[in-house]
């Protein structure tokens, strides 16, 4: 008898009896293969990404311009090339930025009085000035910061993550994407999507309400009863598969639902908060109103890692909150508040519990804003120089990487795009982005579209 | 899908669709019941595990152990990646 090599082929020889077979598998059978390309010894084994979308304002929190109060309401100076922005506001004067800044920790970086907190962990963090993308408007901008590219279609950086290594819990999905609101981010669900790839690979949105974190999880039928439904299904949605084996969303539909039925048992008690201390809460700002929201995700993000998922999302101000044309200081003032204090909670918490060495931490939008002023007291959008930062996972924390013009326009000096960043990731993760693949329709497809490189400062080397 | 009300309420509706045709023995209900969801008739694999599922002699909208055996298949028909994508 040959070797039963799927569960294609498994279920084809078993025939009848189906259902108790199909339960098996539901039990025993893992649900991702890794293409386990690991290319050398990874520093990171998880990533937090903390998306503020809608692009915050390096001029006001890690990118210090003196020249920007200096030159206050008069024109951009000739030596600046002319930037074209997403609104098309032209000839408008330069803003001054009326944030108070401070030099933090033995390395001395500076941060803005907008993030006191975070502000304590400069020296874990490694703080990169001189990023660039090609997403000019929000929709690009997001698609390219997770995509690598900002025209729709290509997997998230997430997916990809995924594939190259796995889970490494069996009961929760591998990428997990939270929103610290209702609303959707701009481009929705298609900012975790698998793009070419198997659908299995795509990122699940854990959203729900106070009784039930993870929307339509739990079953209103008794496990049994459940169970009978579900190999009924599965029968005939694999049967209809097996016909359309082009098509891996159907694949994927039918993983789904037996990760569905594991997590059932092993979701509660990841995104149960209750067995935190209150002192727990305290530190992530659930006590407090404006950073309640907020804080939870951070929290649940680390519950998360520490269960074995890969890659959280974290959107911060989901639905282009950080977007400011007008009003930036009050716009920032209280996004920064219910941001600040959960973040840097998370990286106390992930330190004292030992994890942040393992734990990439990414902060950071699509794209910066303008020294130029719009409206009057707002900036626009930045593609050409804006700042991220990096913490834990095998970065050198207490470090600058790159530098903007002196007023934060264009990034100058060792510029960083997307596409840099996503290999940078990739490779902190154990993965080189030229080495991983995925053959789509006989063209070997690359996270970074063949470009992008490592850049080993990172990791202060 | 599974576990959200709306596609329950619909899986009992369809049940009660079924059970207007009291006339049909249960192999013919399956049949209209594919044929409803499907757009075509069941294979003979399929309605013998359908009918397996059901039980061949239960009653449109009887109850045994709390469950009522015709809505949860249409629940599952609903839920089939057939009736959900288009070729």
């Amino acid at each position: 008898m040959q070797p039963i090599s799927s569960r294609r082929d498994f279920l084809q020889r078993s025939g009848v009896g189906f259902g108790a077979v199909a339960l098996q598998w539901l039990f025993n059978q893992p649900t991702t293969h890794a293409a386990q390309v690991a290319s050398h010894a990874p520093r990171a084994k998880n990533v937090i990404w903390l998306f503020m979308e809608g692009g915050p304002s390096h001029l006001g929190l890690v990118d210090p311009k003196p020249l920007l109060n200096q030159l206050a309401g008069k024109p951009l100076p000739a030596s600046f090339k002319e930037p074209i922005t997403a609104m098309g506001e032209k000839g408008s004067p330069i803003l001054a930025s009326p944030r108070k800044w401070k030099q933090h920790g033995e390395s001395g970086l500076w941060a803005s009085d907008w993030m006191p907190h975070i502000a304590q962990h400069m020296d874990d963090i490694a703080v990169i000035h001189s990023c660039w993308t090609n997403g000019i408007n929000h929709s690009g901008g997001v698609c390219q910061m997770n995509t690598c590219i900002d025209v729709a279609g290509r997997p998230s950086l997430g997916a990809w993550v995924s594939y190259g290594l796995g889970t490494e819990n069996e009961d929760l999905p591998a990428f997990v994407v939270l929103c610290d609101n209702s609303r959707q981010p701009v481009n929705g669900v298609r900012n975790w999507s698998a793009g070419f790839m198997p659908a299995s690979y795509q990122g699940v949105r854990f959203g729900g309400s106070q009784s039930e974190p993870i929307a339509n999880l739990k079953s209103p039928d008794g496990p049994r009863r459940q169970s009978d439904k579900l190999d009924l299904l599965q029968f005939f949605n694999q049967q209809h598969a097996d016909s359309r084996p082009q098509q891996s969303e159907l694949e994927a539909r039918i993983r789904s639902y037996e990760l569905a039925f594991r997590m059932q048992s092993e979701a509660p008690h990841a995104v149960d908060l209750a067995s935190e201390s209150k002192e727990t809460e305290r530190l992530y700002g659930m006590d407090r109103e404006e950073t309640s929201a907020f804080g939870k995700n951070c929290l649940l993000a680390r519950r998360l890692v520490e269960r074995g998922v890969r890659f959280v999302q974290l959107y911060h101000g989901t639905g282009s909150k950080w977007d400011s044309h007008s009003a930036i200081e009050e716009n920032h003032s209280r996004l920064c508040r219910s941001m600040d204090l959960p973040v840097a909670g998370l990286l106390t918490d992930l330190k004292q519990r030992g994890l942040l060495e393992d734990t990439l931490v990414v902060w950071g939008g699509e794209f910066g804003r303008t020294p130029m002023s719009e409206k009057g007291n707002g900036r626009d959008h930045n593609p050409t120089g804006f700042s991220i930062w990096m913490a834990g996972g095998g970065v050198q924390g207490g470090q600058t990487i790159g530098a903007t013009d002196d007023l934060g326009l264009y990034a100058v000096e060792d510029r960083m795009h997307v596409r840099d960043i996503h290999a940078s990731i990739l490779w902190l993760l154990g993965l080189n982005n030229l080495e991983l693949t995925y053959d789509h329709k006989g063209r070997p497809e690359r996270p970074t579209i063949n470009e992008g490189g490592f850049n080993k400062k990172i990791i202060g080397a | 899908m599974v576990n959200g009300s709306f596609s329950r309420m619909r899986a009992e509706a369809f049940a009660q669709r079924l059970a207007e045709e009291s006339n049909l023995d249960p192999y013919a209900l399956v049949n209209l019941a594919v044929r409803l969801a499907w757009g075509r008739l069941p294979t003979k694999a399929e309605r013998k595990l359908a009918i397996e599922y059901i039980g061949s002699d239960v009653q449109v909208g009887s109850k045994s152990d709390g469950r009522d055996r015709w809505v949860d298949f249409c629940h599952v028909l609903l839920n089939s990646s057939e009736f959900i994508y288009v070729d």
